[in-house]
């Protein structure tokens, strides 16, 4: 691994560690560029000059509690969730002017979807520490069991319902979800500012996967919306 | 933190009151702090131990900071001593001088040793 880039995963660890202790991105830049400086005086790596970033950033004793809202950010994700679940299923049956049937696997997949969203918010510090490969392969274990569970549930419809109100209340809730993200995001901004420049470190491209990840259930949305519709039009 | 000659410990306990002289004369830099302690005999302290101590003495309204952009490469940022930090500065000071008289009389006092037991 070549020393630019062990020094940037070090700054990138860093600044994953202060963003989970809720530090501003302000004072987060401000670490970075601190670190920098030094490394810049002194030659040396980040390893040798600062140790671990896990044991850098509680060092620095910067940590402040969890913003307030953070409960009703995962609770509009959540519904925002539930919308895309359920505009995916009402698409094909309101194309083919059918009631929308609900089977049990149906069911039981949106309350997969439902917890794994929740734990993913609930422990998104082990999971953002997590090694990217084991992540995916935890994730794609547990996907596969319950998809696995899904099929071997009967194929019976549980119970039906219109088709029209249930595609309208789901695309409400989701692009409703989208919309309060975005309004969130660009209301309180903190990104990470360098201190000299007084710009945002990520620059442009920050911003713009930001405003992307606000979106990206309405993105995703498109073709599987596309995909029921051919399939049960 | 330091070069083998110090214990951690006795470090832990003077680093800051030692940081604190060494920003007196003037604003300076971090880099600039370690080796002004490293000249005067603290051993080498590293990034990772100064820094948390800086961001303290700052939170605790003793240092200010600003920073200054680099010719080249990365920007520095300078601390400053507050008059809070001065006033913080003295009390520790005399305050560890008394402590190191303390220690000192009490290792070189012979007669101080617990009698034994019968």
């Amino acid at each position: 691994m070549s020393e630019t880039k062990d020094r940037q995963e070090w700054l990138d660890q860093l600044v994953l560690e202060l963003r989970l202790r809720n530090v501003p991105g302000a004072t987060i830049g401000d670490a970075v560029a601190t670190v920098r400086g030094h490394l810049a005086d002194t030659g040396e790596t980040p390893h040798e000059a600062f140790g671990e970033p896990a044991d850098y950033a509680r060092d620095l004793g910067l940590d402040q509690a969890a913003p307030a809202g953070f409960g009703l950010l995962i609770a509009v994700n959540l519904l925002g969730l539930l919308g895309l679940l359920i505009l995916v299923n009402a698409a094909g049956p309101l194309a083919g002017g059918r009631a929308v049937d609900f089977t049990a696997s149906d069911i039981l997949l949106a309350a997969f979807a439902a917890t794994a969203a929740w734990v993913l918010a609930a422990r998104i510090s082990v999971i953002a520490r997590a090694k990217l490969l084991h992540s995916m392969l935890v994730g794609l274990g547990i996907s596969v069991g319950t998809a696995a569970l899904a099929f071997l549930l009967p194929d019976r419809p549980v119970v039906s319902l219109p088709a029209l109100p249930l595609a309208i209340s789901g695309t409400v809730l989701l692009v409703g979800a989208a919309c309060w993200s975005q309004w969130q995001s660009s209301n309180r901004p903190d990104e990470v500012v360098d201190p000299v420049s007084g710009k945002a470190a990520g620059g442009r491209l920050s911003g713009i996967l930001g405003t992307l990840g606000n979106w990206i259930m309405v993105i995703g949305a498109v073709p599987l919306v596309a995909i029921a519709v051919l399939a049960g039009g | 933190m330091q070069n083998d000659g110090w214990p951690a410990e006795w470090m832990r306990g003077v680093l800051g009151l030692c940081v604190l002289k060494s920003l007196e004369p003037g604003p300076t830099y971090g880099y600039a702090i370690a080796t002004a302690l490293e000249a005067a005999g603290l051993g080498t302290v590293k990034g990772g131990t100064l820094y948390p101590l800086l961001t303290r003495l700052e939170t605790g309204g003793f240092v200010t900071t600003e920073w200054k952009a680099g010719d080249r490469g990365p920007g520095r940022k300078y601390f400053r001593i507050t008059p809070a930090g001065m006033e913080e500065l003295a009390r520790l000071q005399q305050s560890w001088r008394h402590f190191s008289r303390t220690i000192s009389d009490h290792l070189d006092n012979n007669s101080a040793a617990p009698e034994e037991a019968p």
